[in-house]
């Protein structure tokens, strides 16, 4: 390529040609234009006269500038002139082209297509193979590497868009191992560190050379927040630069308004920055999606499920162990426990029954009076969880508002009046909401309150000692729950609320409080509900993304799960990107010899159409002068041209409309029409059937029917065809929502439907059938579409006389009940809107080319298949004349006709 | 345009036999205008054809009794009158080459149909004397008609020799006391146009020549460099500077007009020059009274 500054020629020898632009000036000089050309009779007196002189015919110097400069133009135009000329391939072997398009390149994902739409023009100009690999794993392995010319690739780099999962340099490592050298690489980079990085470099650079693109802006990375009592612990994460940058943090409600918004500063040279973002328990309730202002990728983007839902919860004051220490009051590990999960309020019943909290947690008694039991009552069938803690208080006396019959006195285990040693927990049973934490093996248990045992102890056990003592029970109460733990809130009677287990078991029934009843332990998968694409949009999960197996990580976040939403309204789990990358490095240092440069400006833009179009105009021009130059009526003709060019300019092909002309043809003339049905056997018999019954009427009667159309349900227009034949098929498939509107409109506005279920044959010699397959598709089909009332066919239905007396209307079979509208609308003229029979007329019409029967009728006979053209014709005369058979005119002869 | 093809020359003479209906409703529009001094020869006479029958009277002679006619009436004879024929027939010709396919601009029709339209006004009101009209396309020498309904024949016998190209008339001999019109643009040399004219002109025929020209043709209207291209196959002509040749050309025309009309003068001719951007009734009527005068002048 030659570059001459914002000029590029991709064929430079090309522009040699203008060295013999002076040579054609000489040559246009030369050659006059040709003169007028004009017919003459007299031309016989004109023979022999000699012109004495001759005129100079000489070009003007206008046109012959012209001319030159058409010319230059030309030549400029086939040596390939670039605008902004971006020259990056060096060598003249294939292009290995590997990008990264896993979530971090999402935002400046523009530059990539840019640079990789560059190398293929570039590729393109010289015809250099070209392959392109994308990092990012896809639903499908990486094929084999395949070269193929750069314009092949087009389409694809259109379609590529950056994944929301991360990059596998690894697998683009393993498809090269089949590529033989030399070959030029690029590696379009994201500029994250990957654990393959340096081999797949040293890889690429053995090939014949790498160069790699990468820019200094860092992918931002937002992690799923903490949940606070009060709002969100946020943590935005980058590659550590030198520069300090700002961010801001937007909170997303379901329906996808901003609902807040917290800056963030990172400080030079950090790789983090975290704030705590206080927020009204409302408004953090209604948050479904964090994201990060301006950066639309995977990785900035966070979506929240119930976990982070801010729940409220009650302690009702009251019972005598307070303590003035606050290691002793038990309201102290309750509030300890809660903090990060939850926001706690504490009042009397009244208040905390007011109040309505997602839990309530009482300890000592509940001794409400009746309004009091009233609204706790209510309370708790709408959905309230009820933790009470045992006591002394409640040892001594249990009330009424416990899930099991307390022993009206404690347990104690290890003390010095018991054998007993001090009890440690059993594993949690797999229905209890615990199911899956782990129980430590220093939690010990030496004082409990005992349940009275009963048949249904078992069930209401969530939590038991290894000697099988229950230590949380619960009852299910309406919506809500009552759950006992029997021991103190303090560390009085066990240890466990001074463990971990304690904060987790309550975090457990927090969340059990939200409404969430029934056992979050489900092992159902959960299935994929929305996902986020590359560019942090969320999007119906395409084929290929598989469930998630219930509570257990996944191994991977990739093409099989991709970030999203998962499970149902009751399970729903937001699956994050960024919970799954530990840490994001800046890539580098690269190996001696490979080429590091950032993404380029601007597109390069191909400048020959320009030059051709302007080569082409002043041609128009020329052509123009020439007309005037020889004496043409100029204007006349040169408009003509123009818009000859005009025309053929702007030609595009495509065609007319094959479904217009379609139409176009349907409406010229009468069409008997049948509904396509994919099976081409049916559609075949269909065809042929109403062809010959359109011969027959074009015989006896004096409509004469064009050929008979399929038509497809979807898509053609139906308002021009009196008459759908509608064979049903048990393969059938089924109309969408749009056809069945289509269907009910054509109905509506005076269409009929012959729909034929074929399969009288099944009934046999007797009566009829009602639930073959066939019938029952006629149903689904039917199903949305308002069918009127059908009767059978009365003996004096303008069918039994629209042209032939017919009592029966047998088609290949016979012996069917065939249905009609019961009260035809008098504003259609009485004529039926759907007929529905099963004597597969079609096959008993359909004639093969020499007008022979194709097909047995049966039970047989010439006259029945006489009777069912018969019905035909009355059918088509029904449809196209209305009642008119119908007038009580024609009663006496027919009458008459009848007594004979 | 050079020499036309066979196929061509069909296609322009099927194109132009399209339009002949067309000229003979115009031709007998300028007929109309034209109202005749007395009617011809539609009278009982000596001739051949049944003209009326007439109840006997005195003096007429017994072999003019039709018996055949007088036996199916119970008391009356009726004698066969028989139409006075004239032994004059008139033979109209009209050049139907391709130079008389012309019109130098769209405003004036071609020569050819400025011809016809002279020359179909001329039958009609020749058959509207009661005159015998015939064709003198090389075919039989029998008159067309004597008929106004004679007109359709005519014309339809132009339709069929719409694709003559003879820029002359036939050679053909002609009956005693007949009349020749030639209607053509007279550009052949004028030597052949004495033959012709030589071999037509018989003992009481007499002959009238209508050229019928352009007025492109009339004044060479051209400058610059021209190429100019015969309509039947003479060739190019390349004119360097047409301007100069406009002296030469002119007198040339008058040369070849003036010859003509001496031609047509030693042989007992009378001559027309028409324009065809003239209208076409002074020259009918010209035509007309030479015609009369002629008629008149073998009678007397």
């Amino acid at each position: 390529m030659l570059e001459l500054g914002l000029i590029g020629f991709a064929q430079p020898w090309l522009l040699g040609a203008l060295v013999a632009l002076p040579a054609l000036w000489w040559l246009l000089r030369l050659t006059p234009p040709p003169p007028r050309r004009v017919q003459f009779p007299a031309i016989s007196l004109l023979m022999g006269l000699i012109a004495k002189e001759e005129s100079a015919a000489r070009m003007p110097w206008w046109l012959l500038a012209l001319r030159i400069l058409i010319a230059a133009l030309v030549i400029l135009a086939l040596a390939e002139p670039v605008f902004a000329p971006q020259q990056v391939l060096r060598g003249n072997g294939p292009v290995v082209i590997v990008v990264d398009n896993g979530w971090a390149p999402a935002a400046a994902w523009d530059s990539r297509k840019t640079a990789l739409n560059n190398l293929l023009d570039e590729a393109a100009r010289t015809e250099r193979p070209v392959a392109i690999l994308p990092t990012a794993q896809q639903a499908e392995p990486l094929a084999a590497v395949s070269f193929r010319p750069a314009a092949t690739w087009r389409a694809s780099v259109g379609a590529m868009a950056p994944q929301s999962w991360q990059v596998d340099r690894g697998a683009v490592l393993r498809s090269l191992e089949g590529v033989n050298g030399p070959v030029e690489a690029f590696w379009l980079s994201d500029g994250l560190l990957g654990p393959d990085d340096a081999a797949l470099a040293t890889r690429l650079q053995r090939l014949g050379g790498l160069a790699v693109l990468a820019d200094g802006k860092p992918p931002l990375l937002l992690d799923e927040p903490e949940a606070m009592a009060t709002g969100f612990g946020l943590q935005v994460r980058r590659t550590a630069s030198a520069a300090p940058q700002s961010v801001t943090v937007e909170a997303l409600a379901e329906d996808g308004r901003v609902v807040a918004a917290q800056p963030m500063t990172f400080a030079p040279d950090s790789a983090e920055t975290k704030a705590e973002w206080t927020l009204p328990r409302d408004l953090a309730n209604q948050v479904r999606q964090l994201r990060i202002t301006g950066s639309a990728s995977a990785g900035s983007t966070v979506l929240l499920d119930d976990r982070w839902l801010q729940r409220s919860v009650g302690l009702v004051a009251g019972g005598a162990e307070q303590s003035g220490h606050p290691l002793l009051n038990p309201d102290h590990y309750i509030g300890s426990a809660l903090a990060p999960v939850a926001h706690l309020e504490q009042g009397t019943l009244d208040e905390m029954t007011a109040a309505a909290p997602s839990l309530m947690m009482a300890r000592g008694r509940l001794t409400p009076d009746d309004q009091q039991a009233a609204a706790l009552d209510s309370w708790l069938e709408q959905g309230g969880v009820l933790v009470r803690f045992a006591g002394p208080e409640l040892a001594a006396k249990p009330d009424d508002w416990l899930p099991v019959r307390l022993r009206p006195a404690s347990r104690v285990m290890g003390g010095a009046l018991s054998w007993e040693k001090p009890q440690m927990l059993a594993p949690f049973p797999e229905t209890s909401p615990f199911a899956g934490l782990a129980v430590p093996d220093d939690v010990t248990v030496r004082s409990q309150v005992l349940a009275v045992p009963a048949p249904d102890l078992r069930e209401k056990t969530w939590a038991s000692l290894a000697d099988g003592t229950p230590l949380v029970t619960a009852e299910a109460r309406g919506d809500g729950w009552i759950v006992l733990i029997h021991v103190t809130a303090n560390a009085d009677w066990s240890n466990l609320p001074l463990s971990g287990l304690f904060v987790d078991m309550l975090t457990r029934l927090v969340r059990l409080g939200s409404g969430k009843a029934g056992n979050p332990a489900a092992d159902a998968a959960l299935t994929p509900k929305q996902v986020l694409d590359g560019f942090g949009r969320l999007q119906d999960p395409p084929p290929g993304v598989l469930a998630l197996p219930a509570n257990t990580e996944p191994a991977t976040l990739g093409p099989q799960h991709p970030p999203g939403y998962y499970g149902d309204e009751s399970t729903l789990r937001a699956w994050n990107l960024s919970a799954s990358i530990k840490k994001i490095e800046p890539q580098g240092p690269w190996p001696n010899g490979v080429d590091t440069r950032p993404y380029g400006g601007g597109a390069s833009r191909d400048a020959a159409p320009w030059l051709w179009l302007a080569a082409f105009v002043l041609f128009l021009a020329d052509f123009i002068a020439s007309l005037v130059l020889r004496g043409h009526a100029p204007w006349r003709r040169a408009a003509a041209v123009l818009v000859l060019a005009l025309a053929a300019a702007s030609a595009v092909p495509g065609g007319a409309n094959a479904a217009d002309d379609e139409e176009w043809r349907a409406s010229l003339e009468t069409r008997l029409a049948y509904v396509q049905t994919g099976d081409d056997e049916l559609d075949r018999v269909s065809a042929s059937g109403l062809s010959g019954l359109s011969w027959v009427l074009a015989d006896r009667t004096s409509i004469e029917p064009g050929q008979p159309v399929g038509v497809d349900i979807e898509r053609s227009e139906l308002a021009f065809f009196p008459l759908l034949y509608w064979p049903v098929s048990a393969a059938q498939r089924l109309p969408t929502s749009q056809a069945r509107e289509r269907i009910a409109r054509y109905l509506e506005q005076g269409g009929t439907i012959l729909f034929d279920t074929r399969d009288q044959y099944r009934a046999g010699d007797s009566g009829n059938v009602s639930s073959t397959p066939e019938r029952l598709r006629l149903r689904e089909i039917l199903d949305g579409v308002r069918v009127p009332p059908l009767i059978r066919v009365r003996a004096d239905h303008v069918l039994t006389r629209a042209f032939y007396l017919l009592q029966e209307f047998p088609g290949r079979y016979t012996g069917g009940t065939v249905w009609v509208e019961a009260n035809a609308d008098s504003a259609r003229d009485g004529v039926t809107s759907v007929i529905i029979g099963a004597h597969d007329w079609a096959a008993a019409w359909a004639m093969d080319r020499n007008g022979r029967p194709q097909f047995p009728v049966m039970p047989g006979g010439e006259r029945q298949r006489e009777y069912a053209y018969r019905f035909g014709v009355n059918l088509v005369m029904h449809v196209l004349t209305g009642n008119y058979k119908g007038d009580q005119v024609h009663v006496p002869s027919i009458l008459e006709r009848l007594s004979q | 345009m050079n020499a036309l093809t066979a196929p061509q020359l069909r296609h322009q003479a099927e194109d132009w036999a399209a339009r002949l209906p067309d000229l003979r409703i115009q031709a007998l529009r300028v007929a109309a205008t034209v109202s005749l001094g007395s009617h011809g020869r539609r009278r009982p006479g000596p001739g051949g054809s049944f003209w009326q029958y007439r109840p006997y009277q005195q003096g007429d002679g017994l072999r003019d009794i039709d018996w055949r006619r007088s036996a199916r009436s119970s008391d009356r004879l009726f004698i066969r009158e028989r139409e006075w024929e004239t032994a004059e027939s008139f033979w109209l010709w009209l050049d139907q080459s391709p130079s008389m396919a012309y019109s130098a601009s769209a405003r004036r029709p071609e020569k050819r149909d400025r011809a016809a339209v002279l020359m179909l006004a001329a039958a009609s009101l020749l058959l509207r004397g009661g005159e015998r009209v015939g064709l003198l396309d090389g075919g039989d020498a029998k008159p067309l008609g004597q008929t106004p309904a004679a007109l359709h024949r005519i014309t339809d016998r132009m339709a069929q020799s719409a694709t003559a190209e003879s820029s002359l008339p036939p050679l053909s001999g002609l009956p005693r006391h007949s009349t020749v019109v030639l209607f053509t643009d007279g550009w052949q040399p004028l030597a052949e146009w004495d033959r012709r004219l030589g071999a037509l002109t018989a003992p009481g025929v007499r002959g009238h020549l209508v050229q019928v020209l352009d007025p492109a043709e009339e004044r060479l209207d051209l400058s610059g460099r021209v190429r100019l291209e015969g309509l039947e196959g003479e060739g190019d002509l390349l004119l360097r500077r047409a301007e100069d040749l406009i002296d030469a050309y002119t007198e040339r025309f008058a040369a070849h007009i003036r010859g003509l009309q001496a031609i047509c003068a030693r042989r007992g001719w009378t001559y027309r020059l028409h324009l065809t951007d003239a209208s076409p009734l002074p020259c009918l009527l010209a035509l007309h009274q030479a015609i009369s005068l002629g008629r008149r002048a073998a009678h007397a």
